[in-house]
């Protein structure tokens, strides 16, 4: 986890990543979702000014799901969007359980390395 | 040929020589043995109707692996829709046999281990998922019958596998060489193992690192060296050799038909061994299984309850009591009841979830709930058919006697309801009922799929009490309550000292 900070770099590109940060609607959440949020928020805006958030999907290049619990609905919203969406699916990632302090910083890594990736 | 038919399922069974004992006797023929007949009946109608057109749609599904039409009891799913099907097509096959269908099991079976097996190569760098692969499509392409096999004897509770004095309380790997494995033990109660063709064995519980013989899968053909399979009684089992009416259900019977299944030094090659030794993965095995498993019971049972209120309706009108307030009451106090199952199995199946495998999985809090209310609730729902069709459920003659022509016509008498309805017809009426709600039934719905503990075990495993004790600390304003504060412009504490100076002056 700690080796993969050291690679978080933006590769050879000054383009502004447009992200969209998506709650689910949080009936039954599992997760604080508003924590991971800003958690990764956070993580964004310290070590990077390329990325800027946005409110609506057509204008992302990134679309973050914040799902509360593992049914996920807004992978089911999203599905036809899947190759620009990182997602959380309660304390999941991948649908993988992890620690939930991890998650922020999972998701963090997994939006770096797609930006480079669409770059 | 992908999908059978039900008299080709049954033709199929020809070709397997598995030993079985019942009632004394070692049994030569299964499809031959009367009184295995309707429970080879039920299995046989879960091929049959993915033949009918107007029930495809449920109990067919198109293989992830091959692309054929394949029965859906098969089936791995691929997304919540086929979850959803699931449970229509259980629903529907118990209000076609009103009894237990046996084949979910197996499909259960096959569901956990795709998951788990997958879960256990990305972790392990194990050889397990492809094993698993290369037998479900043996099983998809030849429309196989599969025995799932879990619960073992378990001796003294208190014990860990390990620590048993009798190792075979739990089946276990007794030696294992480069072409396989060598299983010894039990499993017990295994619903529909003798009309099967293969038999998919699973860990019955969480094992420990010292469980490792113990925490082992895999599939083997019913009729395979070393197995012997003893047939249990049921309520009232041996009717249906004396007479089709006293039988209650002489088509399809009642409940499964479970089998004590024996292992001595049976041989697994590795291509079907789905686990041997990791133990770790065995509680989300069970977890898996045991999940999709209860996600049935609202679907399975409540096409049982179907059946049940259809059936005790039919009697009330017989006998023109079907207008009294009282029965009204009752018999939607029944479909209420019946629904309510129904809704947590579409429930736990509309909110599944993806699995790292691809495959769906349903809501394992939501299944759980579902089989705890069937423990329930069936047993209610029989009491109020009971209270409903009165006490000849349990006293009406036996066929034989309605046939003596000294005293048939005196029976007929009695037995007559209102005038345009055949005393035949009541009687059948009755004993469907009896059959279905005073024998082997009730404890099926306990017990089947693990019981109530079991399930209010996973429910206090997952159901995220931290977060209800959250919810109540804002409410209470031990938490800050930031949308309260919002819609008021200002912070709790400043509100609230405003408020009592308010209220003061």
């Amino acid at each position: 986890m700690h080796n993969c900070f050291t690679q978080l770099r933006l590769e050879g590109m000054n383009n502004k990543c447009f992200i969209l940060m998506k709650f689910c609607g949080g009936c039954n959440p599992q997760v604080d979702r508003k924590v991971i949020y800003s958690s990764v928020n956070k993580l964004l805006k310290q070590n990077h000014n390329e990325f800027v958030r946005v409110n609506d999907y057509q204008e992302a290049n990134i679309i973050f799901l914040l799902n509360g619990c593992a049914h996920a609905c807004l992978e089911h919203d999203y599905s036809h969007l899947s190759d620009k969406c990182v997602s959380i699916q309660g304390n999941m990632f991948n649908y993988r359980t992890l620690d939930t302090p991890q998650l922020p910083y999972v998701v963090y890594c997994e939006i770096i390395r797609l930006w480079n990736f669409l770059n | 040929m992908t999908i059978k038919t039900g008299s080709q399922y049954i033709e199929s069974l020809k070709s397997l020589q598995p030993e079985v004992y019942f009632m004394g006797e070692k049994i030569e023929s299964v499809v031959d043995e009367p009184m295995f007949q309707p429970h080879i009946n039920t299995a046989a109608l879960t091929y049959e109707l993915a033949n009918t057109p107007e029930y495809e749609e449920v109990m067919t599904a198109t293989s992830h692996l091959t692309g054929n039409k394949i029965n859906r009891f098969t089936h791995i799913h691929q997304n919540i829709d086929d979850l959803v099907k699931k449970v229509r097509m259980m629903r529907l096959l118990g209000q076609k046999t009103g009894t237990c269908f046996q084949r979910c099991v197996g499909l259960d079976a096959l569901n956990a281990l795709y998951t788990t097996t997958y879960d256990i190569d990305d972790q392990k760098g194990t050889n397990y998922h492809q094993n698993f692969k290369d037998f479900l499509q043996y099983v998809q392409d030849n429309d196989l019958m599969s025995a799932g096999a879990m619960t073992d004897p378990r001796g003294d509770r208190s014990l860990k596998p390990h620590e048993q004095q009798n190792p075979n309380t739990f089946l276990h790997i007794k030696e294992q060489n480069k072409d396989g494995i060598i299983v010894n033990g039990v499993k017990a109660h295994i619903t529909g193992v003798i009309n099967s063709h293969e038999i998919i064995a699973l860990p019955t519980r969480a094992m420990t690192d010292q469980d490792k013989a113990f925490s082992v899968a895999f599939a083997v053909p019913v009729d395979a060296p070393g197995i012997k399979l003893v047939f249990s009684r049921q309520t009232n089992d041996t009717r249906r050799l004396e007479s089709p009416l006293d039988a209650g259900n002489p088509k399809y019977a009642i409940v499964g038909g479970e089998a004590l299944v024996l292992f001595n030094d049976v041989f697994i090659p590795w291509e079907r061994v789905f686990m041997a030794g990791e133990h770790e993965f065995t509680a989300q095995l069970v977890e898996t299984f045991a999940g999709h498993h209860r996600a049935n019971y609202g679907g399975c049972k409540v096409g049982l309850a179907d059946v049940v209120i259809g059936a005790s309706h039919w009697i009330s009108e017989a006998h023109a009591t079907d207008k009294a307030s009282h029965i009204v009451d009752k018999l939607t106090e029944m479909i209420s009841l019946a629904e309510t199952c129904w809704s947590c199995s579409l429930a736990c199946s509309y909110e599944g979830q993806k699995t790292p495998s691809g495959a769906y999985n349903i809501n394992p809090l939501l299944a759980n709930v579902t089989k705890l209310n069937i423990t329930k609730m069936v047993y209610e729902w029989m009491r109020i058919a009971h209270d409903i069709v009165g006490g000849k459920i349990i006293t009406v003659p036996s066929e034989l006697d309605m046939n003596n022509p000294e005293i048939k016509d005196l029976i007929y008498e009695s037995f007559q309801g209102k005038d345009n309805v055949e005393v035949d017809y009541i009687f059948r009426m009755l004993r469907l009922i009896e059959n279905m709600s005073v024998g082997a039934g009730l404890p099926e719905a306990m017990h089947g799929a693990g019981s109530p503990a079991a399930q209010k075990l996973m429910l206090a495993r997952r159901g995220n009490v931290q977060q209800k004790k959250n919810l109540a600390e804002t409410i209470c304003s031990i938490q800050q309550d930031e949308h309260f504060e919002n819609i008021v412009g200002k912070s709790e504490d400043e509100y609230w000292s405003e408020y009592k100076k308010n209220v003061e002056s």
